[in-house]
Formats: C-alpha cells, sequence, structure tokens
C-alpha cells in the first residue's frame, strides 16, 4: 500500500513530462496498450520498452520506476517463462530441451514465452511510466471538465474517482493504524496459515469500513454544504486544461509507435512467429 | 536505583518514506510506578517515541529495553503482556458487538484463562465505570464511555505499563478529567502510566514527570513543576505552560516548588495562607 501511495505521490513531481496535460498522457498510454497486442516480435517490443525508459529520464522518475519494476520485471517475466513453455503446442518439426508425458519444453516454446514476457512488461512500463508522470487526480479533474463541458455529464462521476484517490492515502494511514491497534492487543496478524490470517484480518476490517462509512457521510454533508449538486452543469472549474504543442507532439509520440507498429504487421515482422 | 522498566538508549528512527530523522538520540529510563506526560508541538516525535515502547516501530538506531527485553526482537503481541498502548482515537480499536467482547479480546489473544479473563472483566469495567455496560453495544456509548472502553480493553491485559495516547482528544472537561483520575487510580495501584496530550493544565494536575519532545529530540525532562517553571524554554517549543506557572513566575520571580502548582496553591501563596517559597526551596502550606 505505501509504494502504490508513493507511486501516485511520483505523479505530482514537476518535469517536462509531468507538466503535460494529463488527458495527453492518457492518449499515449492508450497508443501503448494497443502497441503489444497487435506486436510480439521481441526485438521490436525490447526497443519500445528502451524507449519509454528514455522517456522515464527525461521524466526524472527512473529511479522510483527502477525500485518497482525491479521487482516486477522478474516476477513477470519468470512467471512466463515458467507456464508458457509448458504449454506451447507441441509439434514435431520443434527442438525439444526436454519432453516427459504432457510436459514439454522446445527452443521455440521458450522463444515465444520470452516475447509474451515482453508483451507484459511493454504494458507494465507503460502503465507505470503513465502512473508515475500523471497526477490521478488531476486527469479525473480534467476529464470532469471535459465530460461536463463538451458531453454536459455530471461532474459527480468525475468526484467519484478523484475521492477515491484522495482518500486512498487516509484509508491506507486508517488501516496502518487500526492494525497497530490490533497488535498492541496482542493480536499476532502476521502469523499463521492464510485461512488463519483471512479470520484476523475480520476485527480491522470492521473499524475501517466503519470509519469510511462515517467519512463517506461527513464529506457528503460537506459538499452540500459547499453547494455542490449533481444536476449543475454549470459548474465552472478552478483548473482549466488546454492542449499545447508539447501535448500535440507527446500524443504523436504514441501514435507513431502504432504507426510502426502497423508498418511492422504490413511488413510481416510484428510477429514472434519470423523467428520459429 | 531500581531497574527501569523502560529505558531508551540513544534512539533514532527514520520513517522509511523520509530523509530525515523523526527522532534523533533520545536517552530515557522509566521507572515503575512513574505517571509520565510526553508533550510537544505537532510533529515533535511523542507518537513516534511511544510507538517504540511497545514496539509497533522499531529503533533506526539505539535500543529500547522493557522490562529487560529487547523490542527489536520482540513482536507487539508479545509485548503487550508488558505494555497496554491505547491509541487516540476509540473508534480505531472498537469492532466487537458487546463490551464484554470487545474488553476479552485481548486477553483471549494472550491465553488468559476464562476464570482469569472473567476476573479481569470485572475488575476493568469497575475501574472505568463501565460496570452494567457489558452487553451494550460499544458503537452505541458516547465518546467519552468508548474512550475508557479502549482503556479498559487494554487494562484487562494486565500490562504493567500502560500508554495512552491523546486520552483526552475530542473530550469535554467533565469527561477528560473523569478519565484522568481513572488513570491516576491506576497509577496509585502501581501502574506505570505514560499519557501524551496537548491539555497542559491535565499535565499539570495529574503527571508527576514531564518530558517535552522538539523537532525529534528530548528538549525537557523533569518533575512536572521544574518544566513547567522553564516558561521561556517551554515557549520555544511552542507549548505554553499553564497560566498558574506565568502567574507564579510574575508573583513570586525566582521560586521552586517541591510538587505541581494548582491554582488552589497560588491561591494560598496570595493570601498567605502559605509560605512564600525561597529560590530553591520547597514552599509549605502554613497549618
Amino acid at each position: 500500500m505505501t509504494f502504490v501511495l508513493s507511486m501516485l505521490e511520483t505523479g505530482k513531481a514537476k518535469s517536462p513530462i509531468h507538466a503535460l496535460d494529463p488527458r495527453a498522457k492518457l492518449l499515449w498510454w492508450i497508443c501503448l496498450i494497443v502497441v503489444p497486442i497487435l506486436v510480439t516480435n521481441p526485438f521490436i517490443l525490447a526497443v519500445f520498452t528502451v524507449w519509454i525508459w528514455v522517456m522515464a529520464r527525461i521524466a526524472r522518475i527512473e529511479r522510483q520506476m527502477y525500485q518497482f519494476l525491479i521487482v516486477s520485471y522478474p516476477v513477470m517475466l519468470g512467471f512466463i517463462m515458467i507456464t508458457w513453455p509448458f504449454f506451447y503446442a507441441a509439434t514435431p518439426d520443434q527442438h525439444y530441451l526436454f519432453r516427459w508425458a504432457f510436459l514439454h519444453v522446445s527452443t521455440e516454446g521458450l522463444i515465444y514465452a520470452i516475447a509474451m514476457g515482453l508483451r507484459i512488461i511493454l504494458a507494465l512500463t507503460a502503465c507505470t511510466f503513465f502512473v508515475m508522470t500523471t497526477d490521478l487526480m488531476d486527469l479525473a479533474g480534467a476529464l470532469g471538465e471535459f465530460l461536463q463541458n463538451r458531453l454536459h455529464v455530471s461532474y459527480m462521476y468525475p468526484l467519484m474517482v478523484i475521492s477515491s484517490f484522495k482518500f486512498l492515502p487516509e484509508m491506507s494511514g486508517d488501516f496502518v493504524t487500526i492494525t497497530d491497534s490490533f497488535r498492541s492487543r496482542a493480536l499476532d496478524i502476521d502469523s499463521g496459515s492464510f485461512s488463519e490470517r483471512l479470520r484476523k484480518t475480520v476485527p480491522v476490517a470492521i473499524p475501517l469500513i466503519d470509519g469510511m462509512l462515517r467519512r463517506a457521510q461527513r464529506i457528503a454533508i460537506a459538499l452540500e454544504l459547499k453547494a455542490f449538486s449533481t444536476d449543475n452543469l454549470q459548474r465552472t472549474f478552478y483548473v482549466q486544461h488546454r492542449f499545447t504543442r508539447s501535448d500535440l507532439i507527446f500524443i504523436l509520440g504514441g501514435l507513431l509507435m502504432i504507426v510502426l507498429s502497423l508498418l511492422a504487421l504490413w511488413l510481416g515482422w510484428a510477429k514472434v512467429e519470423i523467428f520459429l | 536505583m531500581a531497574e527501569p522498566v523502560l529505558a531508551v538508549e540513544h534512539l533514532f528512527y527514520r520513517y522509511p518514506t523520509r530523509a530525515s530523522y523523526a527522532l534523533e538520540d533520545v536517552s530515557l529510563s522509566i521507572q515503575g510506578g512513574e505517571f509520565l506526560a510526553i508533550i510537544g508541538q505537532n510533529g515533535s516525535g511523542k507518537t513516534t517515541l511511544i510507538k517504540h515502547f511497545n514496539g509497533l516501530l522499531k529503533p533506526t538506531q539505539g535500543q529500547v529495553i522493557v522490562e529487560g527485553r529487547d523490542t527489536a526482537s520482540l513482536p507487539t503481541s508479545e509485548l503487550a503482556r508488558s505494555v497496554g498502548y491505547v491509541f487516540q482515537n476509540p473508534d480505531h480499536q472498537i469492532f466487537a458487538e458487546t463490551v464484554r467482547d470487545e474488553i476479552t479480546f485481548g486477553p483471549r489473544n494472550l491465553g488468559h484463562s476464562p476464570e482469569r479473563i472473567q476476573k479481569s472483566l470485572q475488575l476493568v469495567l469497575d475501574e472505568m465505570d463501565l460496570a452494567g455496560m457489558e452487553d451494550d453495544m460499544p458503537f452505541q456509548l458516547s465518546r467519552g464511555q468508548r474512550q475508557r472502553l479502549a482503556v479498559a480493553s487494554v487494562l484487562a491485559m494486565e500490562p504493567a505499563i500502560l500508554i495512552i495516547d491523546e486520552p483526552t482528544t475530542g473530550q469535554d472537561w467533565k469527561e477528560s478529567t473523569k478519565l484522568m483520575e481513572l488513570v491516576r487510580r491506576l497509577n496509585e495501584k502501581g501502574h506505570t502510566c505514560i499519557i501524551t496530550t496537548h491539555n497542559m493544565n491535565l499535565v499539570s494536575l495529574f503527571a508527576r514527570r514531564v518530558i517535552v519532545m522538539r523537532a525529534g529530540k528530548l528538549f525537557l525532562d523533569g518533575a512536572t513543576q521544574d518544566v513547567f517553571s522553564q516558561v521561556d524554554s517551554l515557549l520555544t517549543a511552542w507549548i505554553k505552560p499553564p497560566e498558574v506557572y506565568s502567574m507564579a513566575r510574575q508573583l513570586f520571580p525566582g521560586m521552586h516548588f517541591d510538587r505541581p502548582l494548582t491554582p488552589a496553591d497560588l491561591g494560598d501563596l496570595v493570601a498567605g495562607r502559605a509560605q512564600v517559597p525561597h529560590p530553591n526551596t520547597p514552599f509549605e502550606v502554613l497549618p
């Protein structure tokens, strides 16, 4: 939980990329999620991943990204490397390294596993980069502004998202305090089997939920006291977002990746099968 | 001097997400049966310090010894046998359907026998003025009752050391003094009581020793009357001592008291019913 909060805090840092419109970064992120759907060529995936790391250097978040991904990369890659080769469809023409009953590991299976792992790694890197360069509350505010002013949708929905992120640190703080209070009453939360630990969290959950409900009620009252209404579509926004040239260049960077992926598809280079 | 029940030796603590130390080179020792108040402005390190006493936080550097045992190697659930910790907000620990279940939760975790639990239940219900409420739902109690229930549920574990973090927050004077009277009674029965608070009047009335924290360091440590007499030093830590000390300093400069000063004491001094103290000599009420 602390790490998630730390990631969200990184999104509020100052850098040329942090300064961009959050909607531009959202569009860029969508492009980067589409790329691994189109491409399975491990070289192309690796190049795109490196490119995100270069962007992370510009955003001055490479250290924080490294701290998170140094754990996530081996977990993801390891999981895929362990599971995929065993389930890669067996054909007679493969170069088998190991074969027993229904289990089989071939060179082709391993290459495929690497490609699948790199797809996940590219998506994971893009997601981490997006979260660490974007103030999610700013993003929700920008989307709310767009939804209300262009699509005439109430600000209530973005507010729900904003509130979720805004109160996440408070909920996390409450959780730590409540857990500590139960530890102080000799509840050994960290030991025992999974089911035992699950059972021990019940006392912790009750005050946490109770506190959340009370807080939600207080916030609802405070909103009403400050004239908030779900029907009000005339609401103005203190921070008004406008796309700049930098935002457009950034989005074009994301679109360029899709164009290159489509080009690779057209040329027949996009798929891992060319190495098999 | 007897072995302290709690000793802190050159304690440094840094939160994992912070660059600077929250506690720096704090050393102190607490004898059994003391009634101690830890005061300081917000962020001075009071709560960080007391969270070391039951192992909720482990020292970055230095040692915390509780009844001869180093807290670094013991889980909080084990230290709870010696150190009871009552959190500021009672709603952070209340979860049971009845007052009885809430109070017996801790002793059950410690593996106490049913007879022992029943005995301690009755005892703490009486001591915390909750007798007759055993079957009540904790969430329906008043704030003051919930605060007393929080103390009771920790007290039922029979700890030698009782820590209460901000015991009077959100309570009126009547409830605050009632709770503090109960804590004093526990102290008179032999519990070592440690409180943190911003209410200087309550500190003056109940604590016999005061520790002042400033910017993560131990700033002052001494008898309540000695600490509160250092008005100028306290102001540098953004602490305003009770008015009675400021007034006494104006009326009787350089005086020294051998016990915490109350408004009644000052009244006696002004009215001539008590001996005006000379510097560094205790004062006495005249017969």
